[in-house]
């Protein structure tokens, strides 16, 4: 803190207009990389020329067991087996690892193991947050796009805009609806009756993470008053908040083709014709039921929104919708249905008619998957107004700090052209602030090592020229993640050992370790222990995607069901987000609290004792099983000790603790 | 001495010994001195939170409002805004709160007759009428008196002490929470969370009767300590040598000692927990000897266990799980759950006093909100955000006092109010925290636990 007031205080001083020369807010530069040797990396010549600024040399090149571990767990976050391992170990060919950063670029597991960038970013959860903290049963169709979206490489600015505006991008790609999903991951309380105050904090919250996610900048500050560090005013603030302002929310659109939906309307028909008059039985049936049940949903919420309620829809502008909408969900979300406070003989009637309708049931046709998003509210959009004390009028508009940049698409809706805005490939902010989280992704910290603040109050690139050439070449590229993995993972600075013989040295002169001079060694992040287990024991589940499931089912962490409310399963011991704000990084802990989970904890315990169970299946080879665990052959001393722990003759028992005993050991847990 | 102990950990070879247990030990108080500092002169060591969930009454418990008996069955008289109720009730008539109010102790402090032992604790007892809220539901409720917003994702005031202050005892966690009964509090273990923090600052939940008191403190029943040494051998063997292969990288190092003080927690937590060793008069003054008190007085007499062991902040929940709610049928809700709270209340309250320890034990009572005047189907009341009463004894406040009103109906607070922000100002100030200085830096702002508003009340210590 000290540091950053008294950086404040020299910037203070510096002759410069804030807007123009904030270097995040001033435009990419065109930069060459330093002189290198033919064919080599560009990446390496910026490292190596800022290493030499500092006296430094880079650390030798990490062993090749070592770098495919390391790369196996950066690109799929899954270890390599002893088989993979020793392929690539035999592979003499110049370009044997280029290949393997390929294939595995191409395995889709890719996918899953980098969609947690993504949703740390967006707070994705699966459930509402809240008391009741109901589950969403349909969002994971929007993690399943982020992992497609990744394996299919899509460029960046076409994942913005699906994301921010999906539901209106011309054309009939189910995904854009359900990518558009990413606008109702908030949270939300179904029985709060000041809906007007709900509402307001749901915009606001929207606001703050488009923010943090694709401008990297605390939008947040800027609610209550202008920023007090950074450009950006109140007036910006709500501003960004306007392109959102007419938005409604939609739960009975379904991720289906034009071609599809037609198809299922057609289908349907026999059955809605077939049950027309058993159909019509029921409502009337329940029709005083569900009258009063109305009533008194309509009666808890305060005398404007009940105006709003009943105000006809084409008279309602996009506010006054949205909280008919509010006071609609909380007659859905009550419980009971229509059989809680009926007449028996009306239940009796109900039920039989029930019975009667399920006879069609081989009439009716497959649902059509059902997707949680918005859509644009087509009459009046709300005006959005600042909360100071005239309640000023803003229209959406970008940030001003910012240059101004030629946008072509004017014809396009306001939020395709916040996307736009957003991906325009001269935008400063967000194309570095996005090659920053990949490079963070990758080595552990980014260049600016505060992902999501690029503002006065975040820190200054350790390499400015470098963050702009891989700004513009991610640019040129078309904007594709790949390509920049592609290059990273095979640059010497990424191979580099995680050993340096001038480590205490340098270690003094860089304690931050930000001038590249060796490969960082960190613990896996929380999904990468589980999965790990899971794939040594040989229980992983490989299918991918689909709806989430229950803790103790063998697929990937990425998969198990994501409750707001719970901090305390064995993937938040680890780190895991818990989906409430976005998070640009995790934290990483180290606690009594993970070593009590992995000595004792049941689930830890499950996987040593599947693991065991799959080895009494064929003669033990204790070397191939420690090969396992580390992704290396072990030392000979190394199988004497875990044959010390097995005893002469050993049983289940001896060989799940022993399989426990690996779980536990830091070079299981650890990338070098 | 960071090399040193590096070589020393180096010609330990695989064997990982008391000294080097030593080392880290007095490495990590060096640590935390350097970093955690109160700001001024703590006059409170360490914080019990009795929170009663669900929302209890002030109208009849600490705030007594005789007009409100005399317009029983009349709506909100004129010059009273009608609030947004999370119920949704309009126009609901005034309900009476036929209690019987008296005056206790010295300082002539009233109390109703649903808390007879609190009640003579009374000149022990800053009772502060006038607090506000903003969240109308529970959730947000609960949420905000934890975290000080509405909104869930902030660090709980536990985390934030654990953040400010560390720990006092290196073998046991230093923010701890219990629960009255089995079930959940609304919104589960994201109130005692760390929000944007590292994790390491969350609680550690300790279970009630019948199991094991931390998560994962032992192995399975049926493991052999034999096989457990010996397993933890190897673990330190693989570690040790591996940490000796990866010079410079203190991660790995901290693993190595994050099992050791996990080791410490298994010898250590058992005993804190241990109320055996407690006499049975002790037991009986907290309510353990008789069925309606047992469950909350078990709780209360580990809290105090636990915060002479050096815990810094333990929070318990009464009628975890909403149960102070009481939209219908408030005489038999609250009769009840005055029943299981009030002994053991005031036997840690006497407990602590005897002992030495509540002039630094800050004690707090209260729910999320108060209760309204007006009625709900009858017989109940709905939430009140808007004015209610919490108390605070020990930790330097001055007792016997009251502190704010609500206006004639116990509706709105009106006199000396103080939001949530200005409570938790207030509690971290008697802790030597001052809520404007303690700050975390994320995501480019700085980060602070009353979220830049909130002032200590002085009157809490008789200025």
């Amino acid at each position: 803190m000290l540091l950053r007031l008294a950086l404040l205080l020299a910037l203070s001083v510096l002759p410069m207009t804030a807007s123009e020369s904030w270097w995040a807010f001033s435009p990419l530069r065109e930069v060459d990389p330093p002189p290198l040797d033919q064919g080599a990396n560009p990446i390496d010549a910026f490292v190596l020329a800022t290493l030499r600024e500092h006296d430094m040399v880079p650390a030798p090149p990490a062993t090749r067991a070592a770098l495919l571990r390391r790369l196996h767990f950066t690109v799929i976050g899954l270890p390599p087996s002893p088989a993979e391992t020793e392929a690539f170990l035999a592979d003499n060919s110049p370009d044997a690892y280029e290949r393997r950063v390929d294939a595995l670029l191409d395995d889709p597991r890719y996918g899953e193991h980098w969609a947690s960038m993504w949703l740390d970013l967006v707070r994705y959860s699966e459930s509402d947050g809240w008391n009741q903290d109901a589950y969403r049963p349909h969002i994971w169709r929007y993690r399943d796009y982020v992992v497609e979206a990744l394996n299919a490489d899509k460029d960046y600015a076409s994942f913005v805009r699906e994301q921010l505006a999906g539901d209106e991008v011309p054309g009939d790609d189910p995904a854009a609806l359900t990518a558009a999903g990413f606008l109702r991951l908030g949270i939300y309380e179904y029985n709060q009756r000041d809906a007007r105050s709900h509402w307001d904090d749901i915009m606001n919250e929207m606001t703050d993470t488009v923010g943090d996610v694709f401008l990297g900048v605390s939008m947040a500050c800027a609610r209550c008053h202008d920023h007090k560090f950074d450009d950006i005013s109140q007036k910006d603030y709500f501003k960004l908040r306007a392109f959102f302002e007419p938005i409604i929310w939609r739960d009975d659109l379904k991720a289906a083709s034009e071609a599809q939906k037609r198809a299922q309307t057609e289908a349907k028909a026999a059955w809605l014709e077939a049950t027309k008059e058993v159909r019509a039985e029921i409502d009337s049936l329940i029709k005083p039921y569900h009258d009063r049940k109305w009533h008194s949903t309509v009666d808890k919420f305060p005398l404007e929104i009940q105006a709003c309620f009943h105000k006809p829809v084409k008279e309602r502008d996009s506010w006054e919708h949205q909280m008919a909408y509010l006071v609609s969900r909380q007659f859905e979300e009550e419980g009971g249905g229509p059989l809680k406070s009926m007449k028996k003989e009306d239940e009796a009637r109900y039920q039989a008619l029930q019975k009667q309708l399920a006879a069609f049931d081989h009439l009716k046709p497959t649902p059509l998957p059902p997707v949680m998003t918005v859509s644009r509210f087509l009459g009046k959009a709300a005006p959005t107004r600042i909360p100071d004390r005239d309640g000023t009028l803003v229209d959406a508009g970008y940030l001003e700090a910012l240059p101004r940049l030629p946008l072509t698409n004017s014809g396009s809706s306001p939020r395709e052209q916040l996307a736009a805005w957003i991906s325009h490939p001269e935008n400063p902010l967000t194309t570095r602030v996005m090659v920053n989280r990949l490079w963070q992704r990758l080595f552990g910290r980014g260049l600016v090592d505060t992902p999501s603040d690029f503002g006065r109050m975040g820190q200054l690139p350790s390499h400015p020229e470098l963050l702009d050439w891989l700004a513009r070449t991610f640019v040129r590229d078309g904007g594709h993640f790949k390509a920049f993995h592609r290059r990273v993972l095979t640059s010497q600075t990424w191979r580099q050992s995680s050993h340096h013989p001038q480590a205490s040295i340098y270690q003094k002169r860089d304690p931050g370790e930000q001038w590249l001079w060796r490969a960082p060694v960190r613990r896996l992040p929380a999904e990468a222990i589980r999965d790990s287990m899971l794939a040594v024991s040989g229980e992983l589940d490989p299918r991918l995607g689909g709806p989430s499931v229950d803790e103790d089912a063998p697929r990937r962490g990425l998969y198990v069901k994501r409750f707001r409310n719970d901090n305390d399963t064995f993937l938040h011991a680890f780190d895991m987000s818990l989906g409430l704000k976005s998070v640009p990084e995790r934290s990483r802990t180290t606690t009594a609290t993970q070593s009590l989970t992995m000595l004792n904890g049941d689930y830890v315990l499950a996987r040593a004792r599947a693991w065991a169970r799959v080895l009494t299946q064929a003669p033990l080879d204790l070397s191939h099983l420690l090969y396992q665990a580390w992704g290396r052959k072990p030392t000979e001393a190394e199988v004497r000790q875990a044959q010390s722990l097995l005893g002469d003759s050993p049983d289940d028992a001896a060989l799940t603790d022993l399989c426990h005993v690996l779980f536990n050991s830091n070079e299981f847990l650890y990338v070098h | 001495m960071f090399t040193d102990r590096r070589t020393f950990l180096q010609q330990s070879g695989v064997g990982f010994g008391a000294v080097a247990l030593q080392w880290m030990l007095s490495h990590e108080r060096a640590l935390a001195s350097g970093r955690r500092l109160e700001h001024h002169a703590a006059r409170a060591k360490r914080v019990i939170w009795l929170f009663m969930e669900g929302g209890p009454s002030h109208l009849d418990l600490l705030d007594p409002k005789p007009l409100l008996n005399r317009l029983a069955g009349k709506p909100l008289p004129e010059g009273f805004k009608e609030p947004i109720t999370a119920m949704g009730e309009k126009g609901s008539p005034l309900l009476p709160a036929p209690r019987t109010w008296k005056q206790h102790g010295q300082s002539g402090l009233w109390a109703s007759e649903w808390m007879p032992h609190i009640a003579t604790c009374m000149d022990d007892i800053a009772v502060i009428r006038s607090c506000w809220t903003n969240g109308i539901n529970h959730s947000g409720g609960v949420c905000q008196m934890n975290t000080c917003t509405n909104v869930a994702g902030r660090p709980s005031l536990g985390a934030w002490v654990d953040y400010g202050l560390g720990s006092s005892n290196d073998n046991l966690p230093s923010f701890v929470v219990m629960c009255d009964s089995k079930g959940r509090p609304v919104n589960g273990p994201r109130n005692w969370g760390s929000g944007f923090m590292p994790a390491s600052h969350q609680a550690v939940r300790l279970h009630g009767h019948g199991q094991a008191p931390i998560s994962d403190l032992h192995a399975p029943k049926d493991a052999k300590a034999s096989r457990e040494v010996a397993k933890r051998d190897l673990i330190h063997a693989f570690n040790a040598s591996h940490a000796a292969r990866y010079p410079q990288q203190s991660e790995l190092e901290a693993r190595i000692r994050s099992y050791e003080l996990a080791y410490r927690m298994q010898a250590e937590a058992p005993e804190a927990v241990d109320l055996s060793q407690e006499s049975d008069a002790t037991k009986a003054l907290y309510g353990l000897d008789h069925r309606d008190t047992q469950a909350f007085g078990r709780n209360c007499l580990l809290a105090r266990r636990l915060v002479e062991r050096g815990v810094r902040f333990v929070q318990l929940y009464s009628g975890t799980g909403s149960k102070w709610d009481s939209h219908a049928g408030i005489e038999k809700n609250h009769a009840r759950l005055c029943r299981s709270m009030d002994k053991p209340v005031a036997g840690l309250l006497k407990d602590l006093k005897r002992r030495g320890l509540l002039e630094e034990t800050l004690v707090i009572w209260g729910g999320e909100f108060g209760r309204t005047p007006m009625s709900e189907k009858g017989d109940g009341r709905d939430h009140n955000p808007t004015g209610f009463s919490i108390w605070m004894a020990g930790g330097g406040v001055k007792g016997g006092q009251t502190i704010g009103a609500t206006d004639e109906l116990g509706l709105y607070a009106v006199e000396d109010r103080m939001h949530v922000h200005d409570i938790h100002a207030s509690i971290l100030h008697l802790l030597g925290l001052d809520n404007m200085t303690l700050t975390y830096d994320h995501k480019g702002r700085p980060e602070r636990p009353t979220i830049n508003e909130g002032a200590f009340n002085p009157k809490l210590i008789g200025a």
